[in-house]
């Protein structure tokens, strides 16, 4: 059984023939602690036991009182997980593609248009001076 | 068999290389077009290293981005961290920077230099695609050791700058529409 960091944990307890129920916690083996049990013996037993901020494993096991001795449960095994990183890996590989595409059709771009902007700029001075030319020759 | 981890670590070593030295020689041509380092006889050279070293490091680009996939089992189990999405569209950035500068200088030639705004902007976007391979390279460095180089900027690495898929398909068409433009401009 496992579930993730943050993560609460509520179960309901079956039970036959008891009438109060404890549920007791305890991580690597160490003090036990008591977990919240709501509800009673005919709607079941609901156990919530408390979230885990970091990966660890807990342990937890129920002890029933009823009719006849006291039964103890075996301690079971609860582990923490990190939580899973989940993308869209289309959305990945469009951006990488349109990233690619976008900036090398924006550089390119920005250096044919810069040339050919300073090449009519050449052309039109180049007129220019020819014209201002054959207007001084014309005078003279 | 070399093992893909193996050889990725040989061709980042190849990318990280060609495209440092790419940046640092574009850095001294931006230098040179302001005027600020003296006229020297090193500014041709300037350029033919500059994109030299580009085009190698673009060519050994595709292996590393390959390899550092199939290390990482991308293939198998997808992009496992944010770490590995940034390293992924970072390199395909630096890329496509990469190609353009190199079309660019193809497609004008020396003269690119001639002008100090053409001059700028290839010497600007050649260092910009250094900048992303570097920064590529440096989360890869924070993915298999836990730390980095570029850890004393503090960047959010785990941060994943994921866009929308309509936002993709904008940014595509019109990385293809600018294409298609600078060719026609080219051609006339």
């Amino acid at each position: 059984m496992s579930r993730e960091v943050g993560q609460v944990t509520k179960f309901q307890l079956s039970t036959e023939d008891a009438d109060t129920v404890v549920v007791e916690w305890r991580i690597d083996g160490g003090v036990a602690n008591q977990a919240t049990v709501t509800g009673d013996a005919i709607n079941g037993f609901m156990v919530e036991l408390p979230t885990a901020n970091q990966p660890s494993t807990m342990q937890w096991r129920a002890v029933l009182d009823g009719e006849g001795p006291q039964q103890t449960s075996p301690w079971f095994t609860l582990v923490t997980n990190e939580q899973g990183f989940s993308i869209d890996e289309t959305a990945v590989y469009l951006q990488a593609i349109s990233v690619l595409i976008f900036f090398a059709g924006l550089t390119v771009l920005l250096q044919t248009r810069n040339g050919n902007t300073t090449q009519k700029e050449e052309e039109k001075s180049f007129d220019k001076n020819t014209s201002t030319v054959s207007e001084e020759g014309g005078e003279l | 068999m070399v093992s893909p981890a193996t050889f990725h670590v040989v061709t980042t070593e190849l990318v990280v290389g060609t495209f440092a030295l790419a940046g640092l020689c574009f850095a001294l041509k931006l230098l040179s077009s302001f005027n600020i380092l003296p006229n020297s006889k090193f500014d041709e050279a300037f350029d033919s290293i500059a994109h030299g070293a580009l085009l190698f490091g673009l060519l050994s680009l595709p292996f590393a981005i390959l390899s550092g996939m199939n290390s990482a089992s991308v293939d198998e189990s997808g992009f496992v961290s944010a770490l590995l999405v940034n390293k992924f569209w970072l390199s395909f950035a630096g890329l496509g920077l990469a190609i353009g500068v190199l079309i660019s200088r193809w497609k004008i030639g020396i003269e690119i230099w001639n002008e100090t705004k053409s001059s700028i902007i290839q010497s600007s976007f050649g260092m910009s695609a250094s900048g992303a391979i570097l920064l590529t390279a440096s989360v890869g460095g924070k993915f298999t050791r836990g730390e980095s180089l570029l850890d004393i900027l503090h960047l959010p690495y785990d941060l994943v700058l994921l866009m929308p898929i309509w936002l993709s398909v904008i940014l595509l068409i019109s990385g293809l529409a600018n294409f298609v433009i600078a060719m026609r401009a080219s051609s006339q």
